[in-house]
């Protein structure tokens, strides 16, 4: 009985990987030489904000698909919900920031 | 092995579990064979978030207006009603007993049942949890009520109030509910009373709490509760139990009878076959005859009377509040895929009274004997605790198990509840 009940702790908990992505997350994923068109991801409320550098995390990027800098990306629970690209004047699109946080309101409320 | 010794072994063992499963929930944080190289803490730059210059009214909405819920709710329903009839027999109008007896149908039929109420809520769900309906109605039940963390940080609340009749009797309800969660620290305010079993509890805590990665935390701090319970403490025994020098009762049962307006009136009569019977039937205030005999008194009415002094002798006493350290751990980990949520709450024994009379709180529950409280008894100090463990494993598109448990020990009382399943998509 002790047994079955370690394994049932246990397999799940073994087939979970730690994640930067757990919760809500915003990833602005970018590089040095784009500093200057970043967002301000600093502005957003309910999620957890990271900056990712591609000189840093070059494995990350690929991972990712990202191909366009910077990129930011909302992830819930380690989904990806959106994916802003910035367009080849290497700047994000005007708005960024409010759509990105209207998709976290709508994660947040979901969740009340 | 005693009662206490199997709840301590148990106790022990859950914590055990709980243990061991942070323990490799830590060691496959390192052992996990990722495909990428995760960001360490120390590459990412976690962005602080800016100051905003937003007035006051904003500030209050959206720190605690915003997601809430105001609600009002009635439900009328059936009431209980047994499945067979009672029927009883009366006398005839004629008043001769032998005359045929008229058949009434006795059953307790009941008024319909209703509920309402209203209330304001602002409690996240965890991701595991599912909205029960598509609307509030104060028939909620969400973990985050009684886990250490929440699934939200920044206030969270209920304030929760109710009427309901159930059964022909009716009840207030409520439960309020108030906590603020942030990253270092947790504070909760809880009030909860629910009539229909004459429950009442309070408790306010304060906690350091330690995030430790992102799924886990522990947390410590002080908790304060009260208790209405004076538990070991039997004021009925005591009472029947006092003696004089000579050992003889001091409170003869009966006289408990007399205290309540009742009284004995003693006969004798001789039956058919020249037998003498004698015996005492007793009467009430009005004089109506409520048993024949001593026997009968003592297994009827004598037994309500028992309760009622102990109510009354309960009901002389105020409410305990006592204060204690506490403990907390709390892990949550969700995928579509899968999701733990397991977390613990421990009372350390150090709880110290700082409202009601000591002699009759939970310290003095074993020193409560025949005689009273027991003269230089040693005050007992005691652990409580609860844990839960909510468990998801979706092993296939088709095949998930479930295991979901929680189990509480606050002072006499044990409460647990537990659902484990297997669901197969056809």
């Amino acid at each position: 009985m002790r047994l079955c009940i370690l394994i049932l702790f246990l397999i799940p908990t073994l087939t979970f990987a730690q994640s930067y992505k757990d919760g809500i997350v915003v990833v602005q994923y970018s590089a040095d030489f784009v500093k200057a068109n970043e967002i301000d991801i600093s502005k957003l409320e309910g999620a957890d904000l990271l900056r990712l550098a591609m000189s840093e995390h070059p494995k990350i990027f690929e991972k990712e698909e990202i191909k366009f800098l910077p990129t930011v990306c909302l992830y819930h629970n380690r989904k990806l919900i959106l994916k802003v690209e910035s367009d080849i004047s290497l700047k994000l699109p005007e708005g960024s920031i409010d759509k990105i946080q209207k998709h976290i309101n709508k994660i947040v409320k979901s969740k009340f | 092995m005693n009662r206490k010794k199997i709840t301590e072994k148990f106790a022990l063992d859950a914590i055990l579990y709980i243990i061991i499963i942070y323990i490799i929930g830590f060691l496959t944080f390192s052992a996990q064979a990722q495909v990428i190289q995760e960001p360490a803490k120390k590459e990412v730059r976690k962005l602080k978030k800016g100051l905003h210059k937003e007035n006051i009214f904003d500030k209050v909405y959206k720190d605690i207006l915003k997601y809430g819920t105001f609600y009002v709710a009635g439900e009328v329903s059936n009431p209980y009603q047994k499945q067979s009839i009672d029927y009883v027999v009366r006398t005839n109008p004629s008043g001769n007993l032998y005359d045929v007896p008229v058949v009434q149908d006795a059953t307790e039929y009941h008024e319909f049942d209703y509920r309402y109420g209203f209330g304001i809520r602002r409690i996240a769900r965890f991701d595991y949890e599912n909205k029960e309906k598509a609307y509030y109605d104060g028939t909620e039940k969400n973990v985050a009520l009684s886990s250490p963390t929440a699934a939200f940080s920044g206030f969270e609340y209920l304030f929760h109030w109710e009427k309901e009749r159930e059964r022909g009797e009716v009840f207030e309800n409520h439960r309020y509910f108030l906590r603020h969660t942030g990253k270092n620290h947790i504070v909760k305010v809880e009030s909860r009373a629910e009539g229909n079993v004459g429950f009442q509890y309070n408790s306010a805590e304060v906690r350091g709490r330690l995030p430790i990665g992102k799924k886990f935390s522990i947390s410590a701090g002080v908790i304060a509760r009260t208790h209405d319970q004076a538990f070991g403490y039997n004021p009925v025994e005591i009472w029947l139990n006092e003696t004089d020098e000579d050992g003889y009762a001091l409170n003869p049962w009966y006289t408990l009878g007399f205290e309540y307006g009742y009284d004995d009136i003693y006969y004798n009569q001789t039956d058919q076959l020249g037998n003498e019977i004698s015996d005492w039937y007793w009467i009430d205030e009005d004089g109506t005859i409520v048993a024949h005999t001593d026997l009968e008194f003592r297994e009827t009415v004598f037994a309500d009377l028992m309760n009622r002094y102990n109510r009354e002798q309960w009901d002389l006493l105020d409410a305990f509040a006592e204060v204690a350290p506490i403990v907390g751990a709390d892990w949550y980990s969700y995928t579509d895929k899968a999701w733990v949520h397991a977390y613990a709450n421990y009372i350390l024994p150090y709880h110290k009274y700082f409202k009601g009379d000591e002699d009759f709180s939970y310290l003095n529950r074993n020193n409560w004997g025949l005689g009273g409280l027991i003269q230089d008894s040693e005050l007992e100090q005691w652990d409580d605790y609860q844990f839960g463990l909510i468990l998801g494993w979706n092993i296939t598109s088709k095949l998930g198990i479930f295991v979901e448990g929680e189990y509480t020990k606050f002072w006499d009382a044990e409460i647990f509840k537990s659902t484990i399943g297997l669901n197969i998509e056809l």
